[in-house]
């Protein structure tokens, strides 16, 4: 027989105040786990789903001055004589460092031209790519295919009165609609898309390019690495960081996990006054045996570990406990939450961390109580019997 | 020199503003191979005097030596060790552990030891022998009679080889018959060689001893008696 086979039978007898203090500690534990998990889950969505927030940067040539304005961003040297951007440096992009985080490079070519006797803004993209880039486009009809077909905006479609299959005429050539754009209260709705090389030819703008966005998929490398690395790459060109949705998202989640934090602090601090009144109660009910360990020969140290022994069992059993209750609630939380894939797993960090806290509370919590154990006069304590 | 040495012991308790020397100026001496008996009225100092001879209970003035360590001259947690290895306390309300069987409760003051586990079963399971429980090492407290538990207490007590028994009123809360069992077997132990300290107020007992020493207020009185054997 050893100290811890004393501690482990005096916690099955007095499983009913013993049970408050397990309680008490896993919910704690599951709470924050459950908080963290979602915290998680929430980053791992939002990594998932980086492709559907769009370009995040921007690309245009080096200029002092303003004239048009594209995605609200200034873009220059459209309508002025500066050294425009062209087709070689699209491929420039894809030889940065980071060269894997780049997921859509979307050169354009922006034009304002008579359309139908009005003036409209034309851009020239590449279809295949401006649709991967821009998810959330909703398309009455086809995507151009052929080099004579156009996407319109859903503005251009009203002011000129035009519709699906009719021929437009832009600078004079004809192109037939085979696209409406759905409104997507963007400056989409208002342009005109045709193909790229189409609208260079058109324009008679050679291998010029006015913009390229770029979509780099990110999530934990600061996209100002991206910026700089493609910023070398184009010495002549303005490499800029968008703002977007994303930026936004991110905030609220570095919001839920800064209210998590809040949370797990007061739920932890409950959790402590929990263990530290258990404790000392149990404490207080033992006082008789604690005079009986003394009397016996035991140590104020040997009470102490005792005491602390059982608060180690309770809180790596609470602990573990609550890791796995706050998982697996996380599975019915992550859906609430709205993420589209909720990854339950072990994670061993988590895991690692929910059993620290645990035994740090209950030894922590428990520490004050044990002293107050090891210090008890054991004559007071046996004499009333 | 005597095995235990006692010099002007005083012990004073403070309650409610009222000061009670509970014992009051004691000198004794109690050589290796007494039964020595401690009478005296309810109050008049017999189980602190036990307490502090069992180096439990510090004195407010005064000396106590045991094998010639001077116990209250010891830090705290030396004196446990000094408890372990020298004494072993029987007290009138048994204070057995109701969560350990009856093996396991003579065997705690071994979990402190380094004794193997078998070791320590083994020894356990003599001195039940001795007390005559050994049939029933596997019963909870609850399930034995009071005669039983206090076999098991004494059994707990001399677990540890300590050449000093310190009992309180061991037969206190037993019925006649009982304690004349528990009284054979103390008598039978100390016939062995082991000294015994008894607190008692049980007339019946006093002929087990060898030397009766009385209490009143806190300080001796009246001569010592020994009995004839
Ligand atoms: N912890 C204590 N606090 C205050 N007074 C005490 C304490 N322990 C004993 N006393 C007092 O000391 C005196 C002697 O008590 P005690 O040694 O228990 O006597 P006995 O064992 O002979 O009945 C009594 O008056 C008792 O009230
Ligand atoms: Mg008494």
């Amino acid at each position: 027989m050893k100290l811890y086979h004393i501690s482990l039978n005096s916690l099955l007898r007095r499983k009913a105040r013993m049970f408050f203090l397990l309680a008490g500690l896993l919910i704690a534990v599951s709470t924050v786990v459950l908080l963290m998990s979602i915290g998680q889950t929430m980053n791992e969505d939002i990594a998932n789903k980086l492709d559907e927030y769009g370009a995040n940067i921007l690309i245009v040539p080096r200029s002092d001055e303003l004239s048009l304005s594209y995605g609200g961003m200034a873009v220059s040297g459209v309508s002025f004589d500066v050294t425009p951007l062209l087709q070689d440096d699209v491929a420039k992009i894809r030889e940065i460092k980071n060269r894997d985080n780049i997921k859509i490079v979307s050169p354009k070519l922006l034009n304002v031209a008579d359309v139908q006797q009005k003036k409209v803004m034309v851009v020239g993209v590449h279809f295949n790519e401006e649709i991967t880039l821009k998810k959330w486009w909703s398309i009455i009809g086809d995507v151009p295919e052929k080099e004579d077909e156009a996407l319109i905006g859903v503005d251009v479609k009203r002011k000129l009165q035009l519709g699906l299959g009719q021929i437009v005429l832009i600078n004079g050539t004809p192109f037939r609609v085979s696209g409406i754009l759905n409104e997507s209260g963007s400056q989409d709705d208002q342009l005109v898309f045709i193909d790229l090389e189409r609208a260079q030819r058109l324009f008679n703008k050679g291998s010029e390019i006015s913009l390229i966005e770029v979509a780099a998929l990110c999530y934990d490398c600061p996209i100002e690495d991206i910026v700089a690395q493609a910023s070398d790459k184009l010495p002549g060109a303005r490499v800029t960081a968008i703002q977007q949705t994303i930026k936004s998202k991110m905030k609220s989640i570095h919001q839920f996990e800064r209210f998590s934090l809040g949370i797990s602090v007061v739920i932890l601090f409950v959790a402590i006054l929990i263990v530290f009144t258990t404790m000392s109660a149990s404490v207080n009910e033992r006082k008789k045996e604690i005079g009986i360990f003394r009397a016996m020969g035991y140590r104020q140290s040997h009470i102490i570990r005792i005491i602390l022994q059982e608060a180690f069992l309770l809180s790596t059993l609470a602990g573990l406990a609550g890791y796995f209750l706050g998982v697996s609630v996380s599975g019915y939380a992550g859906s609430w939450i709205g993420a589209d894939q909720v990854n339950v797993h072990i994670d061993s960090t988590i895991m690692a961390l929910s059993l620290l806290i645990s035994v740090v509370i209950g030894l922590g919590a428990s520490f004050y109580p044990a002293i107050k154990a090891a210090r008890l006069d054991p004559t007071v304590s046996l004499q009333s019997l | 020199m005597s095995l235990i040495q006692v010099m002007k012991l005083v012990k004073t308790y403070h309650s409610g503003g009222e000061t009670v020397r509970a014992v009051d100026g004691v000198s004794l001496g109690i050589e290796i191979g007494e039964f020595v008996a401690i009478t005296g009225t309810s109050g008049s100092g017999k189980s602190t005097l036990l307490t502090m001879l069992g180096g439990l209970n510090e004195p407010a003035s005064g000396r106590i030596s045991v094998d010639e360590i001077d116990i209250y001259r010891l830090s705290v947690e030396q004196r446990a060790d000094f408890r372990k290895e020298y004494i072993g306390f029987v007290f009138q309300a048994f204070h057995l552990l109701p969560y350990l069987n009856v093996l396991e409760n003579v065997m705690i003051p071994l979990a402190i030891s380094r004794l193997s586990a078998a070791a320590k079963k083994e020894k356990a399971m003599l001195l039940l022998e001795k007390v005559g429980l050994h049939d029933k090492a596997l019963r909870l407290p609850n399930e034995l009679s009071g005669g039983e538990q206090e076999r098991v207490a004494i059994a707990r007590a001399l677990v540890n080889d300590p050449p000093i028994i310190l009992a309180d009123e061991p037969t206190g809360n037993l019925d006649s018959a009982t304690s004349g069992i528990v009284m054979e077997l103390f008598s039978r132990l100390n016939k062995e060689g082991q000294t015994v300290v008894m607190v008692t107020h049980d007339e019946q007992n006093l002929s087990y001893a060898t030397r009766q020493i009385n209490l009143k207020d806190g300080r001796l009185s009246g001569g010592c008696r020994v009995a004839a054997v």
